[in-house]
Protein backbone atom coordinates (compact mmCIF):
# COMPACT_ATOMS: atom_id res chain seq x y z
CA UNK A 1 0.00 0.00 0.00
CA UNK A 2 1.28 3.51 -0.65
CA UNK A 3 2.22 5.53 2.40
CA UNK A 4 -0.17 8.25 1.27
CA UNK A 5 -3.05 5.78 1.15
CA UNK A 6 -2.17 4.48 4.60
CA UNK A 7 -2.13 8.03 5.97
CA UNK A 8 -5.43 8.79 4.24
CA UNK A 9 -7.12 5.73 5.70
CA UNK A 10 -5.87 6.46 9.20
CA UNK A 11 -6.77 10.14 9.22
CA UNK A 12 -10.23 9.58 7.79
CA UNK A 13 -10.76 6.93 10.43
CA UNK A 14 -9.88 9.48 13.13
CA UNK A 15 -12.20 12.01 11.54
CA UNK A 16 -15.05 9.48 11.52
CA UNK A 17 -14.46 8.48 15.13
CA UNK A 18 -14.58 12.13 16.20
CA UNK A 19 -17.84 12.66 14.29
CA UNK A 20 -19.43 9.55 15.83
CA UNK A 21 -18.26 10.21 19.39
CA UNK A 22 -20.97 11.14 21.86
CA UNK A 23 -19.26 13.63 24.13
CA UNK A 24 -21.15 13.53 27.38
CA UNK A 25 -18.79 12.89 30.28
CA UNK A 26 -15.18 13.19 31.39
CA UNK A 27 -14.07 9.99 29.66
CA UNK A 28 -15.61 10.91 26.32
CA UNK A 29 -14.28 14.49 26.56
CA UNK A 30 -10.79 13.09 27.05
CA UNK A 31 -11.24 10.72 24.10
CA UNK A 32 -12.48 13.62 21.93
CA UNK A 33 -9.34 15.64 22.62
CA UNK A 34 -7.12 12.57 22.26
CA UNK A 35 -8.44 11.92 18.76
CA UNK A 36 -8.12 15.57 17.77
CA UNK A 37 -4.56 15.76 19.12
CA UNK A 38 -3.52 12.78 17.00
CA UNK A 39 -5.27 14.15 13.92
CA UNK A 40 -3.66 17.58 14.23
CA UNK A 41 -0.08 16.56 15.03
CA UNK A 42 0.27 13.24 13.20
CA UNK A 43 -1.74 14.06 10.10
CA UNK A 44 -1.00 17.78 9.94
CA UNK A 45 -4.65 18.84 10.16
CA UNK A 46 -3.49 22.22 11.49
CA UNK A 47 -6.80 23.82 10.57
CA UNK A 48 -8.49 21.54 13.09
CA UNK A 49 -6.84 23.50 15.86
CA UNK A 50 -9.73 25.90 15.31
CA UNK A 51 -12.07 23.04 16.25
CA UNK A 52 -10.60 22.76 19.72
CA UNK A 53 -9.05 26.14 20.55
CA UNK A 54 -11.28 29.12 21.20
CA UNK A 55 -10.59 32.22 19.13
CA UNK A 56 -9.62 34.04 22.32
CA UNK A 57 -7.84 31.15 24.00
CA UNK A 58 -4.78 32.01 26.08
CA UNK A 59 -1.94 29.51 25.99
CA UNK A 60 0.94 29.97 28.37
CA UNK A 61 3.98 28.16 27.10
CA UNK A 62 7.18 27.57 29.06
CA UNK A 63 10.10 29.96 29.17
CA UNK A 64 7.94 33.07 28.96
CA UNK A 65 6.21 32.39 25.68
CA UNK A 66 2.50 33.20 25.35
CA UNK A 67 0.01 32.57 22.58
CA UNK A 68 -3.17 34.58 22.21
CA UNK A 69 -5.95 32.88 20.33
CA UNK A 70 -6.34 29.86 18.09
CA UNK A 71 -4.58 31.60 15.19
CA UNK A 72 -1.34 31.96 17.14
CA UNK A 73 -1.61 28.33 18.21
CA UNK A 74 -1.89 27.40 14.54
CA UNK A 75 1.19 29.48 13.73
CA UNK A 76 3.18 27.97 16.59
CA UNK A 77 2.20 24.39 15.70
CA UNK A 78 2.94 24.99 12.04
CA UNK A 79 6.45 26.08 12.99
CA UNK A 80 6.89 22.87 14.96
CA UNK A 81 5.65 20.65 12.15
CA UNK A 82 7.74 22.52 9.58
CA UNK A 83 10.87 21.88 11.64
CA UNK A 84 9.86 18.21 12.13
CA UNK A 85 7.78 17.27 9.10
CA UNK A 86 7.83 13.57 10.00
CA UNK A 87 6.58 14.29 13.52
CA UNK A 88 4.78 11.47 15.34
CA UNK A 89 2.99 12.26 18.59
CA UNK A 90 2.43 9.43 21.07
CA UNK A 91 -0.19 10.13 23.68
CA UNK A 92 1.03 8.75 27.00
CA UNK A 93 -1.77 9.92 29.29
CA UNK A 94 -4.93 12.00 29.08
CA UNK A 95 -7.74 12.59 31.53
CA UNK A 96 -10.49 15.11 32.18
CA UNK A 97 -12.19 16.12 35.40
CA UNK A 98 -15.31 18.26 35.77
CA UNK A 99 -14.94 21.82 37.04
CA UNK A 100 -17.19 24.85 37.41
CA UNK A 101 -16.46 26.08 33.86
CA UNK A 102 -16.74 22.66 32.22
CA UNK A 103 -13.72 20.39 32.41
CA UNK A 104 -10.03 20.43 33.21
CA UNK A 105 -7.98 18.41 30.76
CA UNK A 106 -4.51 16.96 31.32
CA UNK A 107 -2.40 15.62 28.42
CA UNK A 108 1.07 14.10 28.35
CA UNK A 109 2.65 13.10 25.08
CA UNK A 110 6.00 12.37 23.45
CA UNK A 111 7.26 13.65 20.14
CA UNK A 112 9.31 11.67 17.64
CA UNK A 113 10.63 13.23 14.50
CA UNK A 114 13.66 14.48 12.61
CA UNK A 115 14.76 18.09 12.25
CA UNK A 116 14.41 18.26 8.50
CA UNK A 117 13.11 21.81 8.16
CA UNK A 118 14.20 25.25 9.32
CA UNK A 119 13.40 26.16 12.89
CA UNK A 120 13.86 29.27 15.02
CA UNK A 121 17.38 27.96 15.69
CA UNK A 122 18.43 27.81 12.05
CA UNK A 123 19.04 25.29 9.32
CA UNK A 124 17.91 21.67 9.77
CA UNK A 125 20.36 19.40 11.57
CA UNK A 126 18.96 15.96 10.73
CA UNK A 127 18.95 15.09 14.43
CA UNK A 128 16.04 13.21 16.02
CA UNK A 129 13.76 13.99 18.95
CA UNK A 130 13.88 10.38 20.16
CA UNK A 131 10.43 10.08 21.68
CA UNK A 132 10.71 9.86 25.45
CA UNK A 133 13.38 12.54 25.54
CA UNK A 134 10.73 14.97 24.31
CA UNK A 135 8.20 14.95 27.14
CA UNK A 136 5.36 17.41 26.56
CA UNK A 137 2.46 18.21 28.88
CA UNK A 138 -0.60 20.40 28.84
CA UNK A 139 -3.25 21.40 31.37
CA UNK A 140 -6.29 23.08 29.88
CA UNK A 141 -9.63 24.53 30.86
CA UNK A 142 -12.44 23.41 28.56
CA UNK A 143 -15.63 25.37 28.06
CA UNK A 144 -18.53 24.93 25.67
CA UNK A 145 -18.76 27.34 22.78
CA UNK A 146 -21.77 26.87 20.50
CA UNK A 147 -22.16 23.33 21.74
CA UNK A 148 -18.49 22.40 21.16
CA UNK A 149 -15.90 21.78 23.84
CA UNK A 150 -13.02 24.19 23.35
CA UNK A 151 -9.78 25.00 25.11
CA UNK A 152 -10.07 28.51 26.51
CA UNK A 153 -6.98 28.50 28.71
CA UNK A 154 -3.96 26.24 28.68
CA UNK A 155 -0.55 25.73 30.20
CA UNK A 156 1.35 23.89 27.47
CA UNK A 157 4.97 22.85 27.65
CA UNK A 158 7.06 21.19 25.03
CA UNK A 159 10.57 19.89 25.79
CA UNK A 160 12.01 23.26 24.76
CA UNK A 161 15.60 22.76 25.87
CA UNK A 162 15.84 19.31 24.30
CA UNK A 163 14.32 20.63 21.09
CA UNK A 164 16.86 23.45 21.07
CA UNK A 165 19.65 20.86 21.31
CA UNK A 166 18.14 18.81 18.49
CA UNK A 167 17.78 21.89 16.27
CA UNK A 168 21.30 23.13 16.98
CA UNK A 169 24.32 21.60 15.25
CA UNK A 170 26.76 19.70 17.44
CA UNK A 171 29.95 21.63 18.14
CA UNK A 172 32.87 20.14 16.20
CA UNK B 1 6.10 37.12 57.59
CA UNK B 2 7.28 36.89 61.17
CA UNK B 3 8.99 33.76 62.40
CA UNK B 4 5.80 32.84 64.23
CA UNK B 5 3.77 33.27 61.03
CA UNK B 6 6.24 31.07 59.15
CA UNK B 7 6.06 28.32 61.75
CA UNK B 8 2.25 28.54 62.07
CA UNK B 9 1.74 28.26 58.31
CA UNK B 10 4.28 25.46 58.07
CA UNK B 11 2.42 23.55 60.79
CA UNK B 12 -0.88 24.05 58.96
CA UNK B 13 0.66 22.49 55.86
CA UNK B 14 2.22 19.68 57.90
CA UNK B 15 -1.20 18.86 59.30
CA UNK B 16 -2.66 18.51 55.81
CA UNK B 17 0.27 16.34 54.71
CA UNK B 18 0.17 14.12 57.79
CA UNK B 19 -3.61 13.56 57.80
CA UNK B 20 -4.58 12.86 54.20
CA UNK B 21 -6.93 9.88 53.97
CA UNK B 22 -6.31 9.15 50.27
CA UNK B 23 -10.02 8.56 49.65
CA UNK B 24 -10.64 11.02 46.79
CA UNK B 25 -8.62 12.82 44.11
CA UNK B 26 -9.52 16.12 45.80
CA UNK B 27 -7.88 15.02 49.04
CA UNK B 28 -4.77 13.92 47.15
CA UNK B 29 -4.45 17.20 45.21
CA UNK B 30 -4.94 19.20 48.43
CA UNK B 31 -2.20 17.10 50.01
CA UNK B 32 0.30 17.57 47.20
CA UNK B 33 -0.30 21.28 46.92
CA UNK B 34 0.44 21.61 50.66
CA UNK B 35 3.38 19.21 50.30
CA UNK B 36 4.90 21.27 47.48
CA UNK B 37 4.79 24.46 49.57
CA UNK B 38 6.12 22.61 52.61
CA UNK B 39 9.25 21.55 50.75
CA UNK B 40 9.91 24.58 48.54
CA UNK B 41 8.65 27.58 50.48
CA UNK B 42 9.15 26.25 53.98
CA UNK B 43 12.38 24.38 53.09
CA UNK B 44 11.36 21.09 54.73
CA UNK B 45 13.48 19.27 52.17
CA UNK B 46 13.62 16.08 54.24
CA UNK B 47 9.88 15.70 53.77
CA UNK B 48 10.71 14.50 50.26
CA UNK B 49 11.24 11.16 51.98
CA UNK B 50 7.55 11.10 52.95
CA UNK B 51 6.38 10.17 49.46
CA UNK B 52 9.41 9.79 47.19
CA UNK B 53 11.37 6.59 47.58
CA UNK B 54 14.25 4.52 46.27
CA UNK B 55 12.34 2.90 43.46
CA UNK B 56 10.84 6.01 41.89
CA UNK B 57 11.86 8.04 38.85
CA UNK B 58 11.22 11.58 37.66
CA UNK B 59 11.28 11.67 33.87
CA UNK B 60 12.66 14.85 32.37
CA UNK B 61 13.32 15.99 28.83
CA UNK B 62 16.49 14.81 27.15
CA UNK B 63 16.66 11.71 29.37
CA UNK B 64 17.82 13.91 32.27
CA UNK B 65 15.84 11.71 34.61
CA UNK B 66 16.16 11.65 38.39
CA UNK B 67 16.34 8.08 39.65
CA UNK B 68 15.61 7.44 43.30
CA UNK B 69 14.86 9.70 46.23
CA UNK B 70 18.46 10.75 46.88
CA UNK B 71 18.72 12.33 43.45
CA UNK B 72 15.44 14.14 44.05
CA UNK B 73 16.79 15.53 47.34
CA UNK B 74 20.07 16.56 45.68
CA UNK B 75 18.27 18.30 42.81
CA UNK B 76 15.97 20.16 45.21
CA UNK B 77 18.82 21.31 47.42
CA UNK B 78 20.77 22.57 44.41
CA UNK B 79 17.80 24.60 43.25
CA UNK B 80 17.21 26.07 46.72
CA UNK B 81 20.91 26.85 47.09
CA UNK B 82 20.73 28.97 43.95
CA UNK B 83 17.32 30.50 44.71
CA UNK B 84 17.01 30.73 48.51
CA UNK B 85 13.68 32.61 48.25
CA UNK B 86 12.25 30.07 45.80
CA UNK B 87 8.57 29.24 45.94
CA UNK B 88 6.11 27.59 43.64
CA UNK B 89 3.03 29.57 42.71
CA UNK B 90 0.18 27.33 41.67
CA UNK B 91 -1.74 27.94 38.49
CA UNK B 92 -3.74 24.72 38.75
CA UNK B 93 -3.81 21.17 40.06
CA UNK B 94 -6.31 18.46 39.27
CA UNK B 95 -6.38 14.70 39.54
CA UNK B 96 -8.24 11.46 39.11
CA UNK B 97 -8.19 7.97 40.60
CA UNK B 98 -9.31 5.93 43.57
CA UNK B 99 -7.83 4.20 46.62
CA UNK B 100 -7.73 0.79 44.92
CA UNK B 101 -5.88 1.70 41.72
CA UNK B 102 -4.08 4.79 42.90
CA UNK B 103 -4.23 8.42 41.85
CA UNK B 104 -2.66 10.62 39.26
CA UNK B 105 -2.67 14.35 39.12
CA UNK B 106 -1.31 17.13 36.97
CA UNK B 107 -0.07 20.40 38.36
CA UNK B 108 0.91 23.62 36.63
CA UNK B 109 3.02 26.06 38.63
CA UNK B 110 5.53 28.81 38.11
CA UNK B 111 8.77 29.39 39.94
CA UNK B 112 9.25 32.67 41.72
CA UNK B 113 12.79 33.19 42.91
CA UNK B 114 15.92 35.32 42.87
CA UNK B 115 19.37 34.02 42.06
CA UNK B 116 21.05 34.99 45.32
CA UNK B 117 22.99 31.85 46.18
CA UNK B 118 25.33 29.60 44.29
CA UNK B 119 24.90 27.45 41.20
CA UNK B 120 27.05 25.47 38.79
CA UNK B 121 27.77 28.73 36.92
CA UNK B 122 28.89 30.78 39.89
CA UNK B 123 27.64 33.20 42.52
CA UNK B 124 24.21 34.76 42.53
CA UNK B 125 23.73 38.25 41.16
CA UNK B 126 20.13 39.01 42.08
CA UNK B 127 18.83 38.02 38.64
CA UNK B 128 15.20 36.87 38.76
CA UNK B 129 12.59 35.26 36.58
CA UNK B 130 10.15 37.50 34.75
CA UNK B 131 6.47 37.04 35.74
CA UNK B 132 5.06 33.81 34.28
CA UNK B 133 8.43 32.99 32.70
CA UNK B 134 9.37 29.87 34.61
CA UNK B 135 6.36 27.60 34.08
CA UNK B 136 6.58 24.01 35.27
CA UNK B 137 4.10 21.20 34.63
CA UNK B 138 4.26 17.74 36.09
CA UNK B 139 2.18 14.62 36.44
CA UNK B 140 2.54 12.35 39.45
CA UNK B 141 1.41 8.76 39.80
CA UNK B 142 0.61 7.99 43.43
CA UNK B 143 0.14 4.39 44.53
CA UNK B 144 0.26 2.29 47.66
CA UNK B 145 3.60 0.44 47.70
CA UNK B 146 4.58 -1.83 50.56
CA UNK B 147 1.83 -0.44 52.76
CA UNK B 148 2.61 3.24 52.18
CA UNK B 149 1.31 5.82 49.72
CA UNK B 150 4.15 6.91 47.45
CA UNK B 151 4.90 8.87 44.30
CA UNK B 152 5.97 5.95 42.12
CA UNK B 153 6.60 7.92 38.94
CA UNK B 154 6.64 11.53 37.84
CA UNK B 155 6.98 13.34 34.53
CA UNK B 156 8.19 16.92 34.62
CA UNK B 157 8.55 19.74 32.13
CA UNK B 158 10.56 22.63 33.48
CA UNK B 159 11.33 25.96 31.81
CA UNK B 160 14.96 24.98 31.46
CA UNK B 161 15.80 27.84 29.11
CA UNK B 162 14.51 30.33 31.69
CA UNK B 163 16.70 28.74 34.34
CA UNK B 164 19.70 28.96 32.02
CA UNK B 165 18.95 32.60 31.27
CA UNK B 166 18.93 33.55 34.93
CA UNK B 167 21.73 31.30 36.16
CA UNK B 168 24.13 32.34 33.39
CA UNK B 169 24.04 35.85 34.82
CA UNK B 170 26.24 34.50 37.61
CA UNK B 171 29.29 36.22 39.01
CA UNK B 172 32.50 34.18 39.01
CA UNK B 173 33.09 31.83 41.89
CA UNK B 174 35.27 33.36 44.55
CA UNK B 175 38.82 32.07 44.53
CA UNK B 176 39.98 30.06 47.50
CA UNK B 177 42.07 33.02 48.66
CA UNK B 178 39.07 35.34 48.52
CA UNK B 179 36.96 32.85 50.38
CA UNK B 180 39.39 32.48 53.27
CA UNK B 181 40.46 36.12 53.55
CA UNK B 182 38.94 37.83 56.57
CA UNK B 183 37.97 41.44 55.80
CA UNK B 184 40.14 44.04 57.48
CA UNK B 185 38.20 45.03 60.63
CA UNK B 186 40.61 47.74 61.81
CA UNK B 187 38.86 51.05 62.56
CA UNK B 188 39.14 53.79 59.99
CA UNK B 189 41.94 56.25 60.97
CA UNK B 190 40.70 59.63 62.11
CA UNK B 191 40.98 62.27 59.40
CA UNK B 192 44.08 64.44 59.80
CA UNK B 193 43.51 68.04 60.96
CA UNK B 194 43.65 70.56 58.14
CA UNK B 195 46.86 72.71 57.96
CA UNK B 196 44.73 75.67 56.95
CA UNK B 197 43.10 76.04 60.39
Amino acid sequence: MYVADQMYTEMKDLEARIAQLEVRDAASVAEYFRLYTLLIYNYKWLGSLYDIYDGNAFILRGNGAKLNGAAEMVRDTTELLSAFPDLVLSMADIFAVPCDKGYKLYRRFYLDGTNLGYSRYGAPTGKALEGKKAICQGMATLEQRDGQWMITYEYLMYADEWMRQVCTPDRT
Amino acid sequence: MSTKDIVDERRRLEYIVDHCKFETPEQVTELFEAYTHLIWKYKQVGRIYDFYYDGMMIHREGNNDLIGVDQVVKDTLACLAAFPDMEFKFYDIHGTGNPEEGFRFGQAVYFKGTFLGVSKYGQGTGAAFAPDECVDICECLVKRVDGKWRVVEEWGDRSTLAFERVLRQAAPFRTYQEAITVPDCAPEPEPAESDED
